[in-house]
């Protein structure tokens, strides 16, 4: 058997796609005899549009309908004309759309007329493999244009199988595509290791799959939808990605000018957290939350194994939650591997500052914490599990332990007031030295979170989400199955309350970058050196008690809790002085107050922040056996060079410190001249010394260099 | 100073070219949006 995998735009063009990784090395393990085929439509499509606009449409006009605009539709709109035969289907409700909520759509605008030839291509080259099966991976925005695909191919070649699968197709999602798709012959539905294997296996003996759980087939003209399963898919039955073909792909594209290509890791399936309190406003789990996670040694074993392989030492891991096993066997093999790793993590906010600490030990540069907001009683009713002084301490120890920090401030849940706000939005202008949220966001409605599925919540009106309009010719009744997103009316919030948030999240970020709130230790005194914006500049001395009780308020106390403490640390303090004291500090905007809880807000160590877009930068990295070297040095390009060769990099080793060049042997002397020809090493007075200094601690943002 | 001609300049005879020795190097042209967003997927606006 032949069999083709399929990932269509818009999967993001610097990294490898996790699905088709899994599902090849699966196949490979299954089914010896079958041979698989990879075929990244994205990386395609970026070529093609480069190629045939004659440069005028790039990899980032690419990111920006494909993943900036991935929640109005753009990058499903511009593949809809081909679904439906008619270059200009859906063009005046687009229009509509992007003038009521001033979306820019010229970008795919001109994107559009493309994408039929693009089609055409596509099928045409994967039809020239004459593959038995061709099987779609479709997350998000990748709906249309692997129809588009599909409905090409079947009408090119009937005889051929056409099977989707992925996040899409998950629950009703992935019944009303099959049914309004007669060209897709399977959906599966749910995790594939069980299922994708089960389903070859009837396709090459000729026998109808109605055993295979969850699979959407054609009896006849009937559509037949199997139940889904409750069973998940063992950790040790998750394969290892194989990345071969996607780097083989790479390296032919002239998209790899564009990018820096990462590795995708998956360590852990479902949500800890969710099996317990599922987040009100969450979906992204579907149907299967129980939470499985591969044990730490096998997950280092496969980071070590596609790092070695591809030289790559930066790692996305795609996990909705971090495993606490994680922090004891997996996080210390990457600390003491010695590789300068930067790992991309999502984690929960309640982490402590030592798992913080070790999260930063290990590589993990950039963390999505999940804080979503910085009340406590919003918190509670998203259920969240954490409190609003403990999301301030995070955001505390990102700056403390230069972890990038993503995050976005929501509001809209039911139930919510003003009230609720106006302590926390008084209080955000001290804040403007940690990292500020991506913005205040409304929440939005989306399947399987409990928002959408108990109308108790809140939200008993729902209708697909308005964008799908200008993607789908379907009725609305088929919409409500397939789709995730869904319009509501507003909860929570509105008018001036919503305004003063968003104004004053607004100033935050403006105000960031210039902003520091240092902590000193001046002997037994404690400084304070306040340079935020919108603050006097000011010193602020602390000696005695009063040094001791700041720092006991980094970990976020009540004042009762503070004054015992205190006293136990030998420093008795009159309740009534103690109270008075943190009101002054409040005052400063030292302090963060969440309810009866106070937390400290000065950080430690000048943190590195450069602004995105800062050139004149020149670092190495360190793998197993290779060296990597960014060269931002030239305004415009960043040149990455990799240091494979033993000989190469132990000279590369030994001209850490100026060496004359006559002791060099001839090997030592052809590696010199190699590095001196890429400006790597400098040779003067009969010295040579290698440039570029190891970086061992990344700035804030850390993609800024 | 041109560094690559000073170490020709300076090399002995006997220097060597070694079978497989060479440095991997790819220009990334700084294109808007593709090189420092951050790495995360985005999943949600919302998140």
């Amino acid at each position: 058997m032949r069999l083709h995998l399929v990932t269509m735009p818009w999967q993001p063009l610097d990294l490898p796609s996790l699905q088709l990784g899994l599902l090849n090395r699966l196949v490979r393990r299954t089914r010896p005899g079958t041979e698989v085929t990879e075929f990244h439509g994205s990386l395609r499509w970026a070529e093609f549009l480069l190629e045939h606009s004659a440069g005028a449409l790039r990899p980032g006009d690419y990111v920006e309908v494909g993943s900036d605009a991935i929640f109005h539709g753009l990058g499903d709109w511009v593949f809809s004309g081909v679904l439906y035969d008619d270059p200009g289907w859906g063009l005046d409700r687009l229009r509509a759309y992007a003038a009521d909520r001033d979306v820019p759509v010229a970008t795919a605008l001109a994107m559009r007329p493309h994408a039929a030839a693009f089609t055409a291509a596509c099928a045409a080259e994967i039809l020239a493999a004459e593959p038995d099966v061709v099987g779609f991976t479709t997350t998000f925005m990748q709906n249309v244009s692997s129809l588009a695909l599909a409905r090409e191919l079947k009408s090119r070649r009937p005889g051929l199988t056409v099977v989707l699968g992925g996040s899409n197709c998950d629950g009703p999602m992935g019944h009303a595509l099959h049914r309004n798709h007669p060209f897709v012959d399977h959906v599966v539905r749910g995790e594939a290791e069980y299922a994708f294997p089960a389903l070859l296996r009837h396709l090459e003996a000729g026998t109808a799959p109605v055993d295979v759980p969850g699979l959407c087939w054609w009896d006849g003209p009937v559509p037949r939808a199997n139940t889904e399963t409750r069973r998940t898919v063992a950790p040790a039955d998750i394969p290892s990605p194989d990345y071969d073909q996607w780097q083989e792909a790479l390296d032919a594209s002239p998209v790899r000018e564009f990018v820096h290509p990462k590795l995708v890791v998956e360590g852990a399936r479902g949500c800890w957290w969710g099996e317990k309190h599922h987040c009100t406003f969450c979906g992204l789990n579907g149907s299967a939350m129980a939470f499985r996670a591969k044990p730490g040694e096998r997950l280092w074993a496969e980071v070590d194994r596609l790092v070695r392989r591809h030289r790559l030492l930066d790692v996305v891991t795609v996990d909705n939650i971090l495993d606490m096993a994680h922090f004891r066997d997996f996080l210390p093999r990457a600390a003491a591997s010695g590789w300068d790793l930067r790992l991309h993590y999502e984690v929960k906010s309640n982490l402590t500052p030592d798992q913080l600490r070790l999260l930063a030990d290990s590589g993990t540069v950039h963390i999505q914490p999940g804080i979503e907001s910085l009340g406590s009683r919003v918190l509670d009713l998203m259920d969240k599990g954490v409190t609003a002084a403990r999301n301030v301490r995070t955001l505390r120890e990102c700056e403390n332990h230069a972890l990038t920090c993503s995050w976005n401030l929501l509001y809209g849940f039911p139930g919510e007031t003003a009230e609720d706000y106006a302590p926390v939005v008084g209080q955000l202008a001290a804040l403007v030295h940690l990292q500020p949220p991506s913005g205040a966001h409304r929440i939005q409605l989306e399947r399987f979170s409990p928002h959408f599925t108990d109308l108790e919540l809140g939200f008993r009106k729902r209708r697909p989400a308005r964008m799908y309009s200008h993607v789908y010719d379907l009725p609305e009744s088929e919409l409500a199955d397939l789709v995730y997103l869904f319009d509501t009316d507003d909860a929570g919030i509105g008018g001036a309350a919503e305004q003063r948030l968003g104004e004053a999240v607004a100033a935050w970020r403006a105000g960031h970058a210039q902003s520091r709130l240092l902590f000193e230790e001046d002997g037994a005194d404690l400084l304070v050196h306040d340079r935020r914006h919108g603050w006097p500049a000011a010193t602020h001395r602390f000696t005695g008690w009063r040094a001791a009780a700041l720092r006991r308020l980094e970990d976020g106390r009540t004042v009762a809790a503070l004054h015992r403490l205190l006293a136990a640390d030998g420093h008795p303090v009159p309740a009534d002085s103690l109270a008075e004291w943190v009101r002054h500090a409040l005052a400063l905007g030292l302090l963060f107050r969440d309810g009866g809880t106070y937390v400290a807000l000065p950080t430690w160590g000048e943190p590195d922040r450069l602004p995105d877009g800062a050139d004149g930068v020149l670092y190495h990295r360190r793998g197993p056996g290779f060296v990597t070297v960014m060269d931002r040095r030239e305004p415009g390009t960043a040149v990455r060079l990799t240091l494979d060769h033993p000989a190469l990099v132990a000279a590369f080793d030994l001209l850490a410190e100026p060496t004359p060049l006559d002791t060099l042997d001839p090997v030592q002397r052809e590696a010199v001249r190699l590095l001196t020809a890429e400006r790597l090493v400098r040779v003067e007075a009969g010295r040579a010394v290698a440039l570029p200094p190891r970086i061992r601690r990344w700035p804030v943002p850390c993609t800024a260099i | 100073m041109d560094d690559a001609q000073d170490v020709q300049d300076a090399q002995p005879q006997g220097a060597v070219t070694v079978v497989g020795m060479e440095i991997r190097k790819t220009v990334v042209r700084e294109d808007r949006g593709t090189t420092r967003r951050p790495a995360i997927l985005e999943k949600r606006p919302t998140c």
